[in-house]
C-alpha cells in the first residue's frame, strides 16, 4: 500500500512545488487599467524597486470582487464604489485607498440625434437618449462602467425600451466598436475611448457632471493569502501614496493624460469620496 | 489579406512576446498530452481487455467524457483549486499547472476511449500470437500497441488538437496573465476584446498553422496508408 502511495505523494509534492513563490503578487484589476496600457507602463517601475513579480488578472470589476473575495488574488484595483462599499459592509477590507480618477463620458455619433450635448446633467442626458428613441449600447457585464450606467438610469428614472438597447456582455473596447458600427450612444471611461479614437467613429458628447467622475481604488481583503500580504501592502502603498502616483500622472495616451492622481486633501478612504473637479 | 501580412510580419519579425506565448501554449498542451497519454493509453488498453458489467460501464463513461465542454471543466476545476475550494491550499489557480490539469482532464477520455477502440479492433491473431509467445504483461502491451500504433497516434493527435486549440479551461484556470498563463487562444480572445482584430487574426493564423503542421507532420510519419 505504501509503495503505491509514494508515487502519488511525489506527484502531489511536485504539483505543490509549482505554486508561485511569495514574491509573486497576483492582482485582480478592472479591464480599463490594463487595456489602456497603464499597468504595463507603471508596474515595471515597482517590480524593479521591489523585486516583486506583479501578475494581473484583468476582468470586469464584478468578477474582480469575486476573485478577491475567494482569496484568489491579493489585491484589487477597481472603479466601482457601490461594490467596494459592499466589501466594507461584509467586513472584508483590510486596506483601502483611492488611487486616481478620470471621467466617464457619454459618447455617441457626431450627429448627436438625441441632442445630448445641451444636457443639464448626466441623468438629463440619459433621459434625452430614452425620449429620442436613439440606440444605447450597454456593457451588460456587471463591470464598474455597467454599474455606473445602471445608477444613471436609476437617477434618470427611465430606461431605453428593449428595442433601443443593445447589451454586449463584453469589455469596453468591444462595446465601443458595437456602438460605433450601430451609431448608438454609450457610457465609457475616457481612457478606453482615447485609446480607440482612431478605430471608432464615436465622439465624446457629454461629460462634466460630478456623477460621471470615475474613481479607482486599491483594496486588500482579509481573505488574501497571508504569505503574500507583505508584497500586497508594498504595492498598494506604492500605488496610492508612494512613487506610483507620479508614474500615473506621467502616463499618456496619444499625448493626453487619461488618469489623474488622487488630489491631496481629498479623503482617500471612503468609496463614495470624489475629487471636486477634473483638471483640464 | 492584411491580417495574413500582419501574421507574416509577426512571425518574421520574431516578436518576442508572440514566441513566448506560443511556447507557453505548447508547454501546457504537450504536458497535458503527456500526462493524458501516460494514464489514458494503459486505461484504454485495460478496458479493452476487461470483461464484466463494471468494465462496460466504465467504457461508456470514458466515451461519454470525450464530449466534456471545455468551459465546464474549467469551471469545476476553478471551484476545486480556488483558495476557498478543497484544493485551495495548493495555491495552483492562475498558474500553468492549473491549465495543465484542466487540459489533461480534457485529453484523457479521448486518449483512453480511442486506445480502447484501437486495441479492440486488432485482429484476433495479434492477441493469440502475443499470448502464445508467453510474453509478460508489459511486453504484451508493447507488442499490441505497436500493432495499433497508427490508431493510437491518431488518438494522441486528436487529443492534442483539442487541448491546444481550447479556450474555456485555459482562460478560467490560467487567468490570461501576461508572461505567465497567456496562451495563443487566450491572447486571441483578449486582442479581440480590446478591439485589435488584425492582431487577433494574425495570432489565429499562427495557432492554426501550428495545429495543422503538427497534424500533417504526425500524419505523414505514422498514419500514411501503406501503399
Amino acid at each position: 500500500m505504501t509503495t503505491r502511495l509514494l508515487p502519488a505523494a511525489a506527484a502531489l509534492a511536485a504539483l505543490v512545488s509549482c505554486a508561485p513563490p511569495p514574491s509573486v503578487l497576483r492582482i485582480a484589476t478592472t479591464t480599463s487599467v490594463d487595456n489602456s496600457g497603464l499597468l504595463e507602463a507603471i508596474v515595471p517601475h515597482f517590480e524593479r524597486e521591489s523585486g516583486v513579480d506583479v501578475q494581473a488578472i484583468a476582468v470586469g470589476s464584478g468578477r474582480a470582487f469575486q476573485i478577491a473575495r475567494r482569496g484568489d488574488a491579493s489585491l484589487l484595483l477597481t472603479h466601482e464604489p457601490i461594490g467596494e462599499r459592499a466589501l466594507f459592509d461584509d467586513g472584508l477590507v483590510r486596506y483601502y485607498r483611492k488611487v486616481m480618477f478620470n471621467r466617464f463620458v457619454i459618447a455617441g455619433p457626431a450627429a448627436n440625434p438625441a441632442g445630448v450635448r445641451a444636457s443639464e446633467s448626466a441623468s438629463d442626458a440619459m433621459t434625452r437618449i430614452v425620449r429620442s428613441g436613439a440606440l444605447f449600447v450597454s456593457r451588460g457585464d456587471e463591470s464598474g462602467t455597467h454599474a455606473r450606467e445602471k445608477s444613471l438610469w436609476a437617477a434618470a428614472g427611465a430606461r431605453p425600451r428593449p428595442a433601443h438597447l443593445i447589451e454586449t456582455g463584453q469589455g469596453m473596447s468591444a462595446t465601443l466598436r458595437v456602438a460605433s458600427s450601430r451609431q448608438g450612444y454609450v457610457l465609457t471611461d475616457e481612457a478606453t475611448l482615447a485609446r480607440l479614437a482612431g478605430a471608432v467613429t464615436l465622439v465624446a458628447i457629454y461629460t462634466g457632471d460630478p456623477a460621471l467622475l470615475n474613481t479607482y481604488a486599491v483594496a486588500i481583503l482579509t481573505t488574501a493569502r497571508p504569505a503574500r500580504n507583505e508584497a500586497a501592502d508594498r504595492f498598494a502603498q506604492w500605488l496610492a501614496e508612494g512613487a506610483g502616483q507620479a508614474h500615473i500622472d506621467a502616463f499618456r495616451i496619444s499625448g493626453r493624460p487619461v488618469f489623474f492622481r488622487w488630489p491631496d486633501g481629498v479623503d482617500r478612504t471612503a468609496p463614495e469620496s470624489t475629487p471636486a473637479g477634473v483638471p483640464r | 489579406m492584411t491580417a495574413v501580412f500582419d501574421a507574416l510580419r509577426l512571425i518574421v519579425s520574431g516578436d518576442a512576446e508572440v514566441w513566448a506565448i506560443t511556447a507557453v501554449s505548447l508547454f501546457v498542451s504537450l504536458s497535458a498530452l503527456l500526462l493524458a497519454t501516460l494514464a489514458g493509453v494503459p486505461l484504454g488498453y485495460a478496458l479493452a481487455h476487461a470483461r464484466g458489467r463494471a468494465a462496460g460501464a466504465l467504457s461508456s463513461i470514458v466515451h461519454t467524457l470525450t464530449a466534456l465542454p471545455t468551459v465546464v471543466v474549467g469551471l469545476l476545476l476553478y471551484f476545486m483549486l480556488s483558495a476557498s475550494g478543497p484544493l485551495g491550499w495548493m495555491d495552483l489557480l492562475y498558474t500553468r499547472v492549473a491549465m495543465i490539469v484542466g487540459q489533461t482532464v480534457l485529453a484523457l477520455p479521448i486518449v483512453a476511449a480511442l486506445t480502447l477502440v484501437a486495441v479492440q479492433r486488432l485482429p484476433a491473431a495479434a492477441f493469440e500470437t502475443a499470448a502464445s509467445l508467453g510474453l509478460g504483461r508489459l511486453t504484451r502491451l508493447r507488442v499490441l500497441l505497436r500493432e495499433a500504433h497508427a490508431a493510437v497516434a491518431s488518438a494522441l493527435l486528436l487529443a492534442f488538437a483539442r487541448v491546444f486549440t481550447e479556450l474555456g479551461a485555459a482562460i478560467i484556470l490560467g487567468g490570461n496573465i501576461r508572461g505567465e498563463t497567456r496562451t495563443l487562444t487566450t491572447v486571441i480572445a483578449l486582442e479581440h476584446t480590446k478591439g485589435d482584430d488584425a492582431r487577433a487574426l494574425a495570432l489565429g493564423l499562427i495557432l492554426m498553422a501550428i495545429a495543422l503542421a503538427v497534424n500533417a507532420g504526425v500524419h505523414s510519419r505514422w498514419l500514411r496508408k501503406p501503399s
